[in-house]
């Protein structure tokens, strides 16, 4: 999908699929991506819903629709979970369930998020983040690609099988000790990747091993063939098996904006 | 304009896409058995015909079978030593597959691939270590003693970590004590409450949280099977009652839904304004206290040995089986180590059958969990049950820190005086939230 904004436009392209074993209804992981007034640019996000939780696809896209629609930002967001919080117990409510998902569904279900907003006018970005889905920020200068950004983890070995995460329950938790923000600015030319936990690990443990693979997501990755070829790759190769879902931004400058620079 | 209106990648196939099939080459073979050896090991491999030589005559194994190829006795069958018996050998050195025809059809698809430049190397996926591990059972049970110690080295190293799915379940087998001895006072607990009764409420909280755990928006994911067998008096036989009497092991979903019977008890909770409130909730069962006879626990133990086996061999990829002994320690029918040893022993592709031992002992005092020694254990049972109990996976040992409880690099499955329901827990099945409080 194009965004095309005032100032420039970015190019978003989606790459999920479920858990090898699992069927499309189990994948888990949500995405969202809109433009918005207030600034004027795009919003993105992904959230993974936890495995060991009931009902976390519903609260997994409530928190992602929630982010682009939403026009505040930071911790202040999170505060303002209430009404999506309220939508997930409203589609749980009256069901009958047996013993062990009612005293599941109890504890409520649990998402992690990573959210970016892209502010057109100033070519910047503004991220936030609870649990293990990260950003990524590579730019396309010169032979290489740097790798601008990595955030909220840095390192692979920061992943682990029980991250702190966002409760559809946890009206009364704070969030606050837990929500990472960052900034930065974009050029043209520069890519974000926003993934969910298993990819986002594995991409930083090749590149951490020397053996980056931003150079193909930027250029080959594109059709169905070449992310299938990806996903068989990965799962042989230390790709953890689990619902994966990338979301590649593209930004690119307008013309106008580009000469400027 | 849209460049593309749906998300990539669902669709039918991404799983099974063909062409990269396991490759082995023997450098990368012998290199990760190498790694996976401390010094010390190695200078055991030394003492017992050297390293070297080991080597050299796993190298020249394969070099003969370059000129054999396909009919090679040596190779092909199932008397021989070689750990690659049921493979052939690509003769260019370079891949190792299971037959000549699909490692070319493989090479072939790989060069096509327009994902053969994401590498730039053979690589040790898990698939890979699987087939290699499965190589090196097969040789454990044929090779040659010497290579069989350096095989078992590797295969402590790299065990344990076959994913847990409902295609590949794991297995919990528990095996309770029921003689008269449990009917004597807990030392761990308030007074005048009942060894037998305690061990009640740890199976069934045990059942209870699994049930949570594997349940799933409305349903419940086959993610384990769970077997129950008490010993008493003179036998050793399955403990489940009601519609699940006589099955020794059963799928978690089949026990979450058949329970004996649900009780209604009440526990206090935060009523969200900073008091506390009496909540009902349900409480399954499916196992009562009993106590009567003696302890033959060794005929649980080879009862157990039974049934894993069985297991081993139906789901010969899958995570381990994990036994839980839940006794106060005092086996009347026989050598205990002996038969913990056997059972053991058992093993599949990922690793041998672990044996966690639960102490319920009427001396009072100190709970211990996950002990790296036996020195601060009270009694001579307890030492016995704790030389018994495997050592904790690495896996098992990073989630029982990250769940508070005191573990370490040689910590093993024991549990003296305390309530185990961590321990399902050293299964993983997926994230789990670090905020949801374990009961």
């Amino acid at each position: 999908m194009k965004h095309a904004t005032a100032a420039s436009e970015c190019d978003i392209k989606v790459f999920c699929c479920p858990k090898s074993g699992n069927s499309l209804e189990e994948y888990e992981d949500a995405w969202a991506h809109r433009q918005t007034r207030t600034p004027v640019g795009i919003r993105v996000a992904v959230a993974d819903g936890a495995t060991e939780s009931s009902f976390a696809k519903l609260w997994a896209a409530l928190l992602a629709e929630s982010y682009v629609r939403s026009e505040v930002d930071g911790t202040e967001f999170f505060a303002r979970l209430k009404p999506a919080r309220r939508l997930w117990r409203r589609r749980l409510a009256g069901r009958p369930l047996p013993w062990f998902a009612s005293e599941k569904a109890e504890q409520g279900a649990f998402a992690a998020f990573v959210g970016v907003q892209i502010d057109a006018h100033k070519n910047r970005w503004t991220a936030l983040a609870v649990g293990d889905c990260c950003l990524m920020q590579v730019d396309d200068v010169g032979k290489g690609m740097r790798v601008l950004e990595m955030f909220p983890l840095q390192k692979s070995s920061q992943f682990t099988m029980s991250p702190y995460l966002i409760g559809s329950r946890s009206d009364g938790e704070s969030l606050n000790e837990r929500i990472h923000i960052s900034k930065g600015s974009l050029r043209d030319g520069d890519m974000l990747l926003l993934a969910t936990d298993a990819v986002a690990a594995w991409l930083l443990k090749r590149h951490e091993e020397g053996r980056p693979l931003w150079k193909w997501l930027y250029r080959k990755l594109s059709t169905p063939e070449s992310f299938a070829a990806m996903v068989a790759y990965g799962r042989k190769n230390g790709l953890r098996n689990d619902d994966f879902t990338l979301v590649r931004v593209i930004h690119h400058d307008s013309p106008v904006e580009a000469k400027e620079r | 304009m849209s460049r593309i209106d749906l998300p990539i990648g669902f669709w039918q196939g991404v799983e099974t896409i063909p062409g990269i099939e396991s490759q082995i080459p023997l450098e990368w073979l012998l290199k990760q058995v190498e790694l996976a050896l401390t010094e010390e090991e190695k200078s055991e491999i030394q003492a017992l015909g050297g390293w070297e030589k080991l080597m050299e005559t796993l190298k020249a194994r394969l070099e003969e079978q370059k000129g054999r190829h396909q009919g090679g006795s040596k190779w092909i069958g199932t008397g021989g030593t070689s750990p690659f018996g049921a493979y052939g050998y690509n003769p260019e050195g370079t891949r190792i597959g299971q037959e000549s025809s699909r490692n070319r059809a493989a090479v072939k698809v790989w060069d096509q691939r327009e994902y053969r430049n994401l590498d730039d190397s053979v690589n040790s996926g898990t698939r890979n270590i699987k087939v290699a591990l499965r190589r090196l059972r097969k040789f454990g049970r044929e090779g040659a003693p010497k290579e069989r110690v350096m095989m078992q080295k590797w295969r402590e190293t790299m065990a344990y970590q076959a994913e847990i799915s409902r295609k590949n379940p794991g297995c919990f087998l528990f095996l309770v004590d029921q003689s008269e001895s449990m009917e004597d006072p807990f030392g761990g607990g308030e007074a005048g409450r009942r060894k037998a009764e305690e061990l009640a409420t740890i199976l069934n909280k045990l059942i209870h949280n699994l049930s949570i755990r594997c349940a799933k928006s409305d349903s419940i994911y086959d993610y384990f099977h769970v077997g129950v067998l008490g010993y008493s008096e003179e036998s050793c036989k399955p403990a489940l009652g009601g519609e699940l009497s006589g099955r020794s092991l059963v799928p978690i979903s089949e026990l979450a839904n058949k329970p004996l019977r649900i009780e209604e008890r009440t526990k206090k909770s935060d009523d969200g304004a900073g008091g506390v409130v009496d909540q009902t909730v349900k409480f399954p069962v499916w196992f009562d206290p009993y106590g009567k006879g003696g302890t033959p626990m060794c005929a649980a133990l080879k009862e157990a040995t039974k049934i894993v086996q069985t297991w081993c061999q139906e789901h010969p990829t899958g995570f381990p089986p994990i036994v839980i002994n839940i006794t106060d320690g005092e086996a009347t029918d026989g050598d205990l180590i002996a038969e913990a040893r056997k059972l053991t022993a058992v093993s599949g592709d990922d690793g041998s059958v672990l044996l966690f031992n639960i102490h319920l002992s009427s001396t009072a005092g100190p709970s211990i969990e996950l002990p790296g020694n036996a020195n601060k254990l009270p009694d001579q049972h307890a030492k016995q049950l704790f030389e018994a109990s495997s050592t904790l996976t690495p896996f098992m040992v990073a989630r029982a820190t990250e769940l508070g409880m005191p573990a370490a690099e040689n910590s093993r499955g024991f549990i003296f005086n305390a309530q185990p329901l961590h321990v399902i827990h050293f299964l993983d099945i997926g994230t789990r939230p670090a905020n949801v409080r374990l009961r």
